[in-house]
C-alpha cells in the first residue's frame, strides 16, 4: 500500500493515538468511540479514562446548574470571563427521568464526573455521568418511610480508591428534637448498605444550617456539624473512605458561632465560607487538618454568594443571587474584595438555589460493574445522552 | 580549556539562559553552564538519518531540546571527533525538519509569543503523514516543547468535527465495524457523524 493511502491509524502507535486523546476534551471523546474500533477500544478503556479524569480534573471543570424540573445547563469555568469577552458557552443537558411524575430533582454533590441527584419526595437518590448517561438510581425509603422533615438529610458522596468503589452517606435525625443522629453508607460496588455503627464517633454531631454541605476531598468526605449544647457548627467531621473512619478537625475560632457557613474547596485546599447576606468570608485551611492554617483569603462586603473557583491565581468566581430581583449571576471578586465584573446568566426561572448547583469535571468513568453490563443493556437515545437504569436496592 | 572572549561568553549565557520556548520551560543546570562555558560555543555534532544521511548541528541546540541527545551526550558515549548519532527511526526530510524547529527555538528564544506562535503554526503546515513523522521523530528524540506543540495542533483538528470529516481528515478508510454496527451507532447518534 503506498504511504499516501495509510491514515492515521496505520502510522501512529496506538501509544501515540492514547496521548493525543489524553488532551482531547472528555465530551469530544464520547463521539469519537465511534470513529474507529481501535479508537472506540482506545477510549473505552478504563485505565484510559482514569489517566484522562486526571489530567483534566484541576483544569476543565464546569459548573454544572439545574434549571427546572426536566433540564439542567452545564458551563465551562474557564469561558466565564473569558480575557477576549466572549460570553460564557452553555451546554443544555436533559435530567435523567424521574421515576414518579412531578417530582423534582435537588442536585447533591458530584465525584469523579458522577452527580448525585436526590428525587424527591421519591426518596430516590441517582448517580448520574452526564455524558456518558449511565447512572444507577438507589432507594432509601427502608430509612425515610419513618420521617420526615424536607431537610432531614445530610448526604456525602466520594470515592473510595483502595476499593474502586463510590460511597454515598446518609446521616439524619429522627426529628428535631431528638439527641439521635444517624448514620448509613451505602457501597456501590456492592450494591448494598454498609454497617458503620462500630466506627461512628458518640456523640455524632448534628447540624443547623437549612443547605447541605458537604464535600469530598483527599479520600474523604467533610460535613460541618455540632457537638455541643447550642447547636453552634464548630467542627468539621471528616470520614476517611479507605479506612472507613472518622474524625474531626476545628473551624476557625472567628468563625464559631457564626451563621450560616459551608464547606468548600479553594484551589484543592478545603475551605469555609460565611454568607450572612451584607457580606461572604471566605476561610482557607491551606494545609490539609493543621487549624493553624486557617486564613482568612476574602473578606468580601457583599452577601448572596457562592463562591465557584479561584481564576488569574487571586481572583475569586461566585454565583451570585440577588433575591430581590430574583436574578442570578456570576460574579469576580478580587483578593480586597472589589466586585471587578459580572455576567448575567440566561436563566428565566431557577428553583432552589442553594441546592442545584455544584462544580464537576466531566470524565468518561463508568461505575463499578459497569464494563461488563454495557454490552447487555438496552440502549434507548435520548438526544446525546444514552441511559441505562441499573436495577435498584 | 578554550579561549573564552566577551562574545563567547555572551553567546552562551544567551543560550543557557532559563527562558520559556515553544511554551515549555527549559531549565539548565549549574553543571551545565560550567561546561558550556569551557567548551566552545559552536561544538557541532553528527546526526544520521535512517537514510544514512548526516547533518551537522550545533550540539548546544540539540542539547537543549532532545533530552535524548542531551543524556547521550552527558554520559560520554559519544565521541565528537569520530561519532555520528544514528537514529534510525527518523527520516532525514523529517530530521531536517526537527533540526530546523530546534535551532530556530534556540537562536529565537528571546522573540515575543506571538512571533514564535506564528513561526510555529507556519512550521507545521505539512501533510498529515508529515505531522505523523514529525510526532514520532519527536516522541523517540523526547523533544517536549515539540510534542506538546503537535498533540495541541492534532487536538484541535479533532476537536468539534463529526465523526465522517475525521475519517476524512485523519485517512481512515477501515473503520474496524461490521456494516450491522455501523448502522446501528448512525441509527442511534445520527448527529455524531
Amino acid at each position: 500500500m503506498k504511504r499516501k493511502q495509510l491514515g492515521m491509524n496505520d502510522i501512529l502507535p496506538w501509544e501515540l493515538i492514547d496521548r493525543i486523546f489524553l488532551r482531547v476534551p472528555a465530551k469530544d471523546l464520547f463521539r469519537l468511540r465511534f470513529v474507529s474500533k481501535l479508537w472506540h477500544s482506545l477510549i473505552s478503556d478504563r485505565h484510559f479514562a482514569e489517566s484522562h479524569y486526571n489530567f483534566h480534573s484541576a483544569s476543565s471543570r464546569s459548573l454544572f446548574l439545574v434549571k427546572d424540573y426536566t433540564n439542567a445547563c452545564c458551563v465551562p469555568l474557564d469561558t466565564l470571563f473569558d480575557v477576549a469577552a466572549a460570553p460564557p458557552t452553555f451546554k443544555e443537558v436533559s435530567l435523567p427521568s424521574r421515576k414518579m411524575p412531578y417530582s423534582l430533582f435537588c442536585l447533591l454533590g458530584s465525584c469523579r464526573g458522577f452527580l448525585l441527584l436526590e428525587e424527591k419526595p421519591a426518596n430516590f437518590l441517582v448517580i448520574w455521568n452526564p455524558l456518558t448517561g449511565s447512572s444507577k438510581t438507589i432507594s432509601y425509603s427502608h430509612i425515610a418511610s419513618e420521617i420526615q422533615p424536607d431537610d432531614a438529610f445530610r448526604y456525602g458522596f466520594g470515592f473510595d480508591a483502595s476499593r474502586d468503589d463510590y460511597l454515598i452517606v446518609l446521616y439524619w435525625h429522627d426529628n428535631y428534637y431528638n439527641e439521635d443522629v444517624y448514620l448509613e453508607c451505602f457501597s456501590l460496588r456492592t450494591n448494598s448498605w454498609i454497617d458503620l455503627d462500630a466506627a461512628l464517633p458518640k456523640p455524632l454531631g448534628r447540624w443547623k444550617q437549612r443547605k447541605r454541605s458537604d464535600l469530598f476531598l483527599h479520600g474523604a468526605i467533610h460535613w460541618l456539624c455540632c457537638s455541643s449544647e447550642d447547636y453552634i457548627d464548630d467542627d468539621i467531621l471528616i470520614f476517611d473512605l479507605k479506612e472507613r473512619s472518622f474524625s474531626k478537625i476545628s473551624i476557625p475560632k472567628q468563625l464559631v458561632g457564626c451563621y450560616p457557613i459551608y464547606l468548600i474547596t479553594v484551589e484543592g485546599c478545603l475551605a469555609l465560607y460565611l454568607d450572612d447576606k451584607h457580606k461572604t468570608e471566605i476561610w482557607v485551611m491551606k494545609e490539609y487538618k493543621v487549624s493553624s492554617s486557617w486564613i482568612l483569603m476574602y473578606d468580601i462586603p457583599y452577601g448572596n454568594n457562592v463562591p465557584i473557583c479561584m481564576s488569574n491565581g487571586s481572583d475569586i468566581i461566585a454565583l451570585n443571587y440577588t433575591m430581590r430581583y430574583s436574578k442570578l449571576r456570576f460574579v469576580k471578586y478580587n483578593v480586597i474584595g472589589e466586585l471587578l465584573n459580572y455576567s448575567p446568566l440566561p436563566l428565566s426561572e431557577y428553583y432552589y438555589f442553594y441546592r442545584s448547583s455544584c462544580v464537576y469535571t466531566e470524565s468518561l468513568l463508568p461505575l463499578p460493574g459497569d464494563i461488563k453490563d454495557r454490552d447487555k443493556k438496552n440502549k434507548t437515545g435520548q438526544e446525546c445522552f444514552e441511559q441505562h437504569d441499573v436495577a435498584e436496592d | 580549556m578554550t579561549q573564552l572572549d566577551r562574545l563567547s561568553v555572551y553567546h552562551w549565557l544567551n543560550a543557557w539562559c532559563i527562558k520559556p520556548v515553544g511554551g515549555a520551560l527549559v531549565r539548565q543546570e549549574p553543571e551545565y553552564i560550567l561546561l558550556a562555558l569551557m567548551g566552545s560555543p559552536l561544538k557541532k555534532i553528527m546526526l544520521c538519518s535512517s537514510e544514512k544521511e548526516i547533518f551537522s548541528v550545533e550540539e548546544q541546540v540539540m542539547v537543549q531540546h532532545s533530552v535524548i541527545i542531551n543524556n547521550m551526550i552527558e554520559d560520554g558515549s559519544y565521541n565528537h571527533e569520530e561519532s555520528k548519532i544514528p537514529l534510525d527511526c527518523v527520516d532525514s526530510k523529517t530530521l531536517k525538519k526537527v533540526i530546523d524547529y530546534c535551532t530556530h527555538h534556540t537562536h529565537h528564544h528571546n522573540d515575543n509569543q506571538e512571533d514564535l506562535e506564528a513561526w510555529d503554526a507556519q512550521f507545521l503546515n505539512v501533510d498529515s503523514n508529515g505531522l505523523y513523522d514529525l510526532l514520532m521523530a519527536a516522541n523517540y528524540l523526547e523533544i517536549r516543547n515539540l510534542l506538546d506543540l503537535i498533540y495541541g495542533t492534532i487536538k484541535n483538528m479533532i476537536k468539534g468535527k463529526k465523526i465522517d470529516e475525521i475519517r476524512r481528515i485523519f485517512n481512515i478508510k477501515d473503520h474496524g465495524f461490521t456494516p450491522e454496527e455501523e448502522e446501528q451507532n448512525r441509527k442511534e447518534y445520527p448527529h455524531f457523524y
